[in-house]
């Protein structure tokens, strides 16, 4: 066994920490229960019992043990990073379920879902993006701070993950909000195979300082003063000053299993400078404690693999927590909203949800009086300054920070306010915010809302006029609402910010903003059906069907479309029946992601032909799905049509613009060639 | 093309939220064709957060275009400033015509993204050509709601006891007429002919769908993109109709040769505008050329030497007598034209000719 190797060749011997105390006594013999962990699964590994990859701390055991033995499970979040074994074993994790999971057996932690860098309990997760969970870090120690709790966040760090933009976006929030956050780089002087002073100019410490954040530059050579040196650490983050601690460690081995590059005289002298090497290497007592933990952790192995059967009863569905059925909204008339614009309902809507404490809004620019960029957030901040900040030009700091409090308990909606920063949130919201509830096996659910403003027709250029919904769309995990003017919009909101509990992507757009509300059909239409109906553990959200006023009249297309596009459909819907009397059913969604073809497939069925209408660029995207889901379930031939923007940036200049954006004209040739 | 004069200042619908496409426009404040001076509050609009004075940015005189009205879109033009006083109502149409044509040109701020809003009732295309057919109004129907069809004209029609006296042509399918007896050449440029159909010698022919018993003389000339000619109709020798905008002859109409001419195009507005005229072989890139559709009803009498005018709408049982000149617009049903283009209802000549006596 290569690996047992590590333990023990070392010459100095100098016990640098008072011996013999029982906290000294529980500090190493933690420390070693975590190295013998590793080195067992790196034995697993190499027998072939566990797939993918494990990312061993062998080097590092004392800086988890360190600031673990100051925390309160179950008070205190911890959040790991990919090399998170140890601290998963420190903070009280069971050893079992872990190794379980790692073989994907029957007990694992997360259900085989989420593997080595994806574990979760009590408070502790460990995600394998890195950087992404120091925002979500701080949100979660500002959902503390609301509640006023003791608790604190740890948020590891590595030296590799100082090169993530999202570290620095959270040490801004973090020390904006005063959160009781601390931030906990281990500094093993290498991220994955490049040796950090190759790509981390300047000095780290000056860089967290300059953000207002208390600094702590430690070492874990001697783990005893490390521990004390972080006690006033944690009680100062407690306190409500978040904290940045640097500790300077090292890792013996790989970085995952046998990719180490290098050389043999680095290792040897890293091994010289291990404090837990050291001790083994004088104590043969602990010597044969480490490998008797090393057998018992076999052990465990062998009895998962005697005990069940590969897999166990494992499943693979519900990307989506279940909404109960009796809170299915009712989505009835709501005449009193009727005559007021889009902004409007939104803004009363948004002043309603407020009125729970522990509803939440953020973004940029919202605070009054500018009230956000266009105006759907006025005069929250006046009458509810608590609930409602500006935060800084940081959208993945947005987000992240959203999802923390969310999976803290509290009910947040962020602002995005342009649907093309969708970029720069698609990161946390389709790695972590969409994956949390399946990876960590539906121990955590992020029901939030973030509200992106979307689509052009404003003249604001390549940047400021996409439509970029569709990143979303197909993401198990995701919801994406895209109401229209004739959705109950104040109540779809209400919906999905009180029930929904999953992370929802709520598309507004800019143009139905001066629209106003109307519950009544265009003329020449009737109501059909609304539904509201649950699917695969999900809610699928008013769907209205609307079909030609008279009865009899059979409809010749059926349009399908969400959002702003419903504008120019219903135009073109309008002059399809003056013209040339042709009239039509108009299937519009609210909930784009995930979707349901039932009303489309009613309609078509009778209508025959099909015509899919996005906001966006239509290729690859929403048309394209509805029309392969659609196609699938009717019988005999359908004309098909599927139209978006064009397939270029959108330009600036108004005409431009409107060339490159579909128009109701499009749609009515479009139509009038196919039928 | 012509410009808005430069000193025609334009009043618009501000944007003051940008979230409004629509605003009220309350009041004018200073009535049409009065002098005001610059700065001062010429009129009022209620946008969806407060009400906004439009002020004349310089003095001059004012004119209104647009009457106050609930919900319009931004951008819209509802008067304007003159510097120098316009006595000359034409002229003020004139101006308006412009500033009207402007603003089509301009590319709106609000294109087909505008909300449908205060519309109840629909009327359709085909609805509304059975209507005016049958010389009725959309009040007729009693409908106030919702979506008038053709089929629900035509049903109104049947319970009336009128059922539609369609004067489109009756096109019959031409494997039928083969075996009828047509006095048609191959060489004829018609689309579509009903039965017994007569073309003399020397007619020449384009894009024409005529119905039954249709009965051209020699040497009329029929052209352009769309003529039909109803059932029972007669062309005189010599006619000359051009029809590049379209010409729809009613039933038993009877146009008299020779002379007679009927034009849907005209370069007469380029003549005033200053050019330039072009030629047939160029194509005239004038804003003020245009075209204009002619439709004459049924039972109709055209004397020869007739010229008629883009634009012309002749209703049912209609004189023209000879050598008139008739201008652009309607004439209503049992009238009759001069030859100045005047129109009687109810002289003793009129009811000399319709007395049976």
């Amino acid at each position: 066994m290569r690996a047992l190797a590590y333990c023990g060749a070392v010459r100095t011997i100098r016990p640098t920490f008072a011996r013999g105390s029982f906290m000294t006594k529980k500090l190493i013999l933690d420390a070693i229960n975590i190295r013998a962990f590793e080195l067992a699964i790196l034995n697993l590994y190499q027998k072939g019992f566990i797939n993918g990859t494990v990312h061993t701390c062998v080097g590092q055991e004392y800086c988890a043990v360190a600031i673990n033995s100051l925390l309160t499970p179950g008070l205190d979040y911890f959040l790991g990073t990919h090399r998170a074994h140890g601290h998963y074993l420190a903070y009280g994790g069971n050893a079992e379920h872990f190794i379980a999971e790692l073989m994907g057996r029957e007990g694992a932690i997360c259900g085989g879902r989420g593997g080595t860098q994806h574990l979760c309990f009590s408070r502790f997760y460990s995600n394998g993006i890195q950087g992404a969970f120091a925002p979500i870090g701080v949100g979660l120690a500002y959902s503390i701070k609301q509640k006023k709790e003791n608790g604190v966040v740890v948020i590891q760090l590595g030296d590799g993950t100082l090169g993530e933009g999202a570290i620095y976006e959270a040490a801004t929030f973090a020390a904006i909000k005063a959160v009781p956050a601390i931030f906990y780089l281990e500094h093993n002087k290498y991220a994955q195979s490049t040796e950090t002073s190759a790509t981390t100019p300047g000095d780290i410490k000056l860089r967290f300082e300059s953000f207002g954040l208390a600094v702590t530059e430690l070492s874990d050579s001697d783990p005893f003063a490390l521990t004390e040196n972080l006690k006033p650490v944690v009680r100062n983050a407690r306190a409500g000053t978040p904290q940045f601690v640097i500790v300077h460690t090292r890792r013996l081995l790989a970085h995952s299993k046998g990719d180490d590059s290098r050389s043999e005289s680095i290792i040897e002298k890293l091994k010289r400078e291990d404090p837990l090497t050291q001790q083994l290497s004088v104590d043969q007592g602990l010597q044969s404690a480490l490998a008797q933990r090393i057998a018992h952790f076999e052990n465990i192995a062998g009895e998962l693999i005697v005990r069940g059967s590969v897999g166990g009863n494992f499943t693979i569905e519900d990307a989506y927590p279940e909404i109960s059925p009796g809170t299915l909204p009712d989505f009835g008339d709501t005449e009193e909203l009727d005559g007021l614009s889009v902004l409007d309902v939104l803004n009363k809507a948004l002043h309603k949800l407020l009125e729970q404490d522990n509803c939440l809004v953020v973004g940029e620019d919202l605070v009054d009086p500018y009230g956000g960029a266009f105006k759907v957030t006025k005069g929250l901040s006046t009458k509810y300054p608590t609930q409602v900040f500006s935060t800084p030009i940081s959208e993945a700091a947005i987000a992240g920070f959203s999802i923390g409090c969310s999976m803290g308990g509290l009910k947040p909606i962020a602002e995005i306010m342009f649907g093309d920063f969708s970029t720069l949130i698609a990161d946390q919201i389709i790695n972590s915010a969409a994956k949390f509830y399946f990876m960590y096996n539906k121990q955590v659910r992020c029901p939030l809302v973030f509200r992106i403003v979307s689509g052009g027709g404003r003249c604001y250029g390549p940047t400021h006029s996409q439509s970029l919904e569709r990143i979303f769309c197909g993401v198990p995990g995701i919801k994406v609402v895209a109401p229209s003017h004739r959705h109950n919009i104040a109540r779809l909101l209400t919906f999905v910010v009180n029930e929904e509990q999953s992370p929802i992507v709520w598309v507004e757009s800019k143009v139905l903003y001066g629209h106003k509300v109307s519950r009544n059909p265009l003329v020449g239409f009737r109501r059909k059906r609304t539904t509201t109906q649950s699917f695969r553990g999900s809610c699928q959200i008013e769907n209205i069907v609307f079909a030609p006023e008279d009865s009899d009249t059979r409809p010749t297309i059926t349009f399908v479309t969400y959002g702003e596009g419903l504008i120019s459909v219903e135009a073109a819907a309008k002059k399809l029946i003056i013209e040339d009397e042709i009239f039509s059913d108009i299937v519009v969604v609210s909930q784009i992601w995930p979707f349901e073809v039932t009303d489309i497939v009613a309609s078509v069925a009778e209508s025959r032909a099909l015509c899919v209408v996005e906001p966006g660029i239509s290729a690859y995207g929403f048309g394209g799905a509805i029309v392969a889901e659609t196609c699938k379930r009717v019988t005999g031939s359908v004309k098909i049509l599927q139209l978006g923007a064009k397939h270029v940036p959108i330009s600036a200049a108004r005409h431009l613009e409107q060339e490159t954006l579909l128009s109701s004209d499009c749609i009515y040739k479009n139509v009038r060639e196919i039928l | 093309m012509k410009s808005i004069p430069g000193n025609i200042r334009l009043l618009q619908i501000p944007q003051i939220n940008p979230n409004d496409y629509y605003v009220d426009f309350l009041e004018w404040r200073v009535s049409h064709s009065a002098h005001v001076d610059g700065g001062v509050a010429v009129a009022s609009v209620e946008t969806s957060k407060s009400v906004i004075d439009i002020t004349a940015d310089v003095s001059g005189y004012l004119y209104h275009l647009k009457e106050p009205a609930k919900e319009m879109k931004v951008g819209e033009v509802i008067g304007f400033l003159s510097q120098s006083e316009i006595q000359s109502e034409q002229l003020q149409i004139e101006i308006a015509h412009v500033i009207e044509r402007e603003a089509n040109n301009r590319v709106p701020m609000v294109k087909d993204n505008a909300p449908l809003i205060g519309e109840a009732l629909v009327v359709t295309k085909k609805a509304r050509e059975v209507l005016t057919r049958a010389g009725l109004t959309v009040e007729k129907l009693n409908k106030k709601t919702g979506v008038i069809k053709e089929s629900d004209v035509l049903q109104y029609l049947r319970s009336q006891g009128r059922p539609d006296d369609s004067d489109r042509v009756a096109i019959v399918d031409l494997r039928e007429s083969i075996n009828r007896k047509n006095h048609i050449d191959e060489t004829h440029g018609i689309l579509e002919h009903g039965v017994d159909c007569f073309i003399g010698p020397g007619v020449s022919l384009s894009n024409v769908r005529i119905g039954d018993r249709v009965w051209i003389n020699k040497g009329a000339t029929i052209y352009g993109k769309s003529v039909q000619i109803g059932s029972d109709s007669y062309v005189g020798p010599y006619v000359w109709i051009e029809g590049h905008a379209g010409v729809a002859i009613g039933r038993s109409v009877h146009i008299a040769g020779p002379g007679t001419c009927l034009y849907t195009h005209s370069g007469m507005k380029i003549a005033l505008q200053g050019g330039p005229m072009g030629n047939p072989g160029h194509k005239v890139a004038s804003d003020y050329y245009y075209e204009q559709t002619i439709s004459i009803g049924n039972n109709v009498w055209i004397g020869p030497n007739c010229t008629i005018f883009p634009g012309v709408v002749i209703e049912n049982n209609v004189v023209v007598m000879p050598n008139a000149l008739v201008k652009s617009g309607l004439y209503p049903s049992y009238c009759l034209i001069n030859p100045d283009g005047s129109v009687e209802h109810n002289s003793s000549f009129v009811k000399q000719l319709s007395s049976k006596s």
